[in-house]
């Protein structure tokens, strides 16, 4: 009952001093955003990284090679990275690939990747209409095309009124013999797949004698040690031509990656928070030691009417709480929306758990109540007659 | 009722004590209504702090309703306080965001008891001083005199066995100050509520059943002229 009293009271008075609390706020709702945005992020990061998992697998090599001489050196390495599989026994399937960014019809960018059959295999692309691509169609100008294909090409026809469709991508003209379901972007590759147009490798070496095929995807066997064989892979293909620069990227490397990309902010969010926080309660100690002074004469009646010490402290102290509480809540609000605004610069999965929520808000009642100490001991240890007599 | 036996106490001021109440003795009786009087600075508000156990005398023994309470903690003369004892201040002391029976209710929040039971007995008391139909207006939408009574009703609240007015009518024009007076003689009258006042005034002193003076730091029953 008592302290239905004392937050009314305490609603009252902040709400006739409503500038002056507001300012206070800014400090402590900063420091709340920043814990909630540091751990949805890291919640974003983690999610992101389970997600390449899930799309790739743990077990997937990303191999690119970087040539530093000739065109047909590059070419012989093609033939070396298909082969690797036959090589070496812990490649299970090794898809290499090239990928050229092209100007489609309208203007819009779009990708042409000529790639093995083994690639939707490997990257678990799902037909949504018509067939894969297979070894047996060989320099045809047949196309596989990504989900948004359509919509760039500025197509409005039903999948399946797409196969047999002939497009024109760049110089070259293709039959359309399948189209994909929405599947997740290769990020070791930078390669998004709902954008991209797949031939056949054949096909680009016939028509473009330039082409290189810098990258593979690798999938390692299940009974061997994926940094092993990356290890064999490098030997192998330097044993083969040392004028090759390769490299690969696994998951585990990617997700340290992702980890790093976010270190900073993660750093940088928590110096916020902490500052802030402390920022905040510094000043929420001020506005209570303000709000003590100015009431001096309030405490006084109070005490003469029969409130212990401890009456006296527990009011100063749940309106500093309700002070903070209101921090919180504003807190909360930045921190969602920062963390809706760095999802979205990364093209993340938004996430919001509930539990940031909640440590925020146990961290704006714990900073009222660690700041608010010191005002609320300072009101009950007010002599009664001093604060009696004061105007 | 209230016992007061050789009570002194002095002010440091500067590198001099200042001695303001000098051994003085006071007894009052149940349903007694009496009034001190003194010049300024004579120590009267010294006094009425201490009878209402707000400020500790250098020495002496106090006595209420028969229990010493000469050596309580803080806290049980808190609760003394809210119990035994009401307060009327000549500036009223109302909280100004507080309505009128909010204000009332006061001594009853440290009780623990019941908001509404808090309501029903602050707004009997509001009737009975005159005032139930200003029970959730604000002080600054009261005249002085309406004030005043919102904080007798404040004192009678919690059925205190003394009321301790310190210049209650000070602060009045003469006729609300009678007013106020007339109230005081019949809560005094018909509920044998004891009445302490502290005054300057003549007119008030007269209608209380006995008058003391406050003389170099105690009270006689005659003024020194």
């Amino acid at each position: 009952m008592i302290l239905k009293a004392y937050v009314r009271e305490a609603w009252r008075s902040l709400i006739a001093t409503k500038q002056r609390t507001l300012l206070a706020l800014i400090g402590i709702s900063i420091g709340i955003g920043a814990v909630i945005s540091m751990v949805a992020i890291g919640q974003m990061v983690s999610n992101e990284a389970l997600r390449q998992f899930r799309s790739l697998g743990s077990n997937l090599i990303t191999l690119s090679l970087y040539d530093i001489s000739t065109q047909q050196l590059t070419f012989r390495s093609t033939r070396n990275t298909a082969e690797l599989h036959q090589r070496l026994s812990c490649v299970e399937l090794s898809a290499p690939l090239s990928t050229q960014g092209v100007t489609l019809d309208r203007g819009m960018n779009g990708t042409l990747a000529s790639v093995s059959s083994e690639f939707f295999t490997l990257t678990k692309a799902k037909l949504a209409a018509g067939r894969q691509l297979s070894h047996f169609d060989g320099a045809k100008p047949y196309v596989v095309i990504g989900a948004h294909v359509p919509e760039l090409l500025g197509l409005s026809a039903t999948t399946n009124a797409l196969i047999g469709q002939r497009i024109k991508v760049g110089q070259h003209h293709f039959t359309v013999i399948g189209a994909l379901t929405e599947s997740p972007d290769i990020s070791t590759l930078n390669l998004s797949i709902n954008t991209s147009i797949f031939t056949t490798l054949d096909y680009i070496k016939k028509r473009d004698k330039q082409v290189s095929f810098h990258h593979a995807l690798i999938k390692v066997g299940e009974n061997f040690d994926i940094e092993v064989c990356e290890r064999q892979i490098h030997q192998h293909l330097y044993i083969l031509n040392d004028r090759v620069h390769v490299n690969t990227v696994t998951a585990k490397q990617l997700l340290e990656q992702m980890r790093e990309q976010t270190e900073l902010l993660d750093i940088m969010l928590a110096m916020i928070a902490g500052i802030s926080l402390l920022l905040g309660g510094v000043g929420i100690m001020n506005i209570m030691l303000m709000s003590v002074t100015e009431r001096k004469q309030e405490i006084g009646i109070r005490r003469a009417m029969g409130a212990k010490q401890q009456d006296i402290r527990s009011q100063f102290l749940i309106e500093s709480i309700c002070l903070c509480v209101i921090g919180g809540v504003m807190g909360v609000l930045i921190g969602v929306g920062a963390s809706y605004a760095v999802s979205s610069f990364y093209h993340w999965v938004y996430l919001m758990p509930i539990y940031p929520i909640v440590l925020g808000s146990c961290v704006s009642i714990l900073t009222g109540i660690c700041f608010g100490f010191i005002p609320a001991n300072h009101a009950a240890k007010l002599d009664p007659i001093d604060a009696l007599q004061c105007d | 009722m209230l016992k007061l036996t050789n009570i002194s106490k002095s002010f440091c001021s500067g590198h001099t004590q200042l001695p303001i109440l000098n051994n003085l003795s006071l007894s009052v009786a149940k349903g007694e209504m009496l009034a001190v009087m003194g010049r300024s600075g004579s120590g009267k508000t010294t006094l009425m702090n201490i009878a209402g156990l707000l400020d500790h005398p250098d020495s002496g023994e106090f006595e209420l309703n028969g229990r010493s309470i000469t050596h309580m903690p803080d806290n049980e003369l808190s609760q003394v306080r809210n119990e035994s004892i009401g307060f009327v201040f000549q500036s009223f002391h109302l909280m100004p965001r507080l309505c009128a029976w909010e204000n009332v209710a006061i001594p009853l929040l440290y009780r623990g008891i019941s908001e509404q039971e808090q309501k029903r007995r602050s707004l009997a008391m509001l009737a009975k001083v005159g005032l139930a139909e200003r029970a959730e207006h604000k002080p600054n939408a009261l005249s002085g005199g309406q004030r005043q009574r919102v904080a007798i009703a404040r004192a009678l609240v919690g059925e205190p066995s003394l009321i301790l007015a310190d210049e209650p009518t000070g602060a009045l024009d003469p006729q609300v100050a009678q007013e106020i007076m007339e109230l005081f003689l019949t809560l005094n009258r018909e509920e044998r509520i004891t009445l302490v006042i502290i005054t300057h005034d003549p007119r008030v002193a007269a209608q209380c059943h006995r008058t003391l003076y406050m003389q170099s730091g105690k009270l006689s029953t005659e003024p020194r002229v």
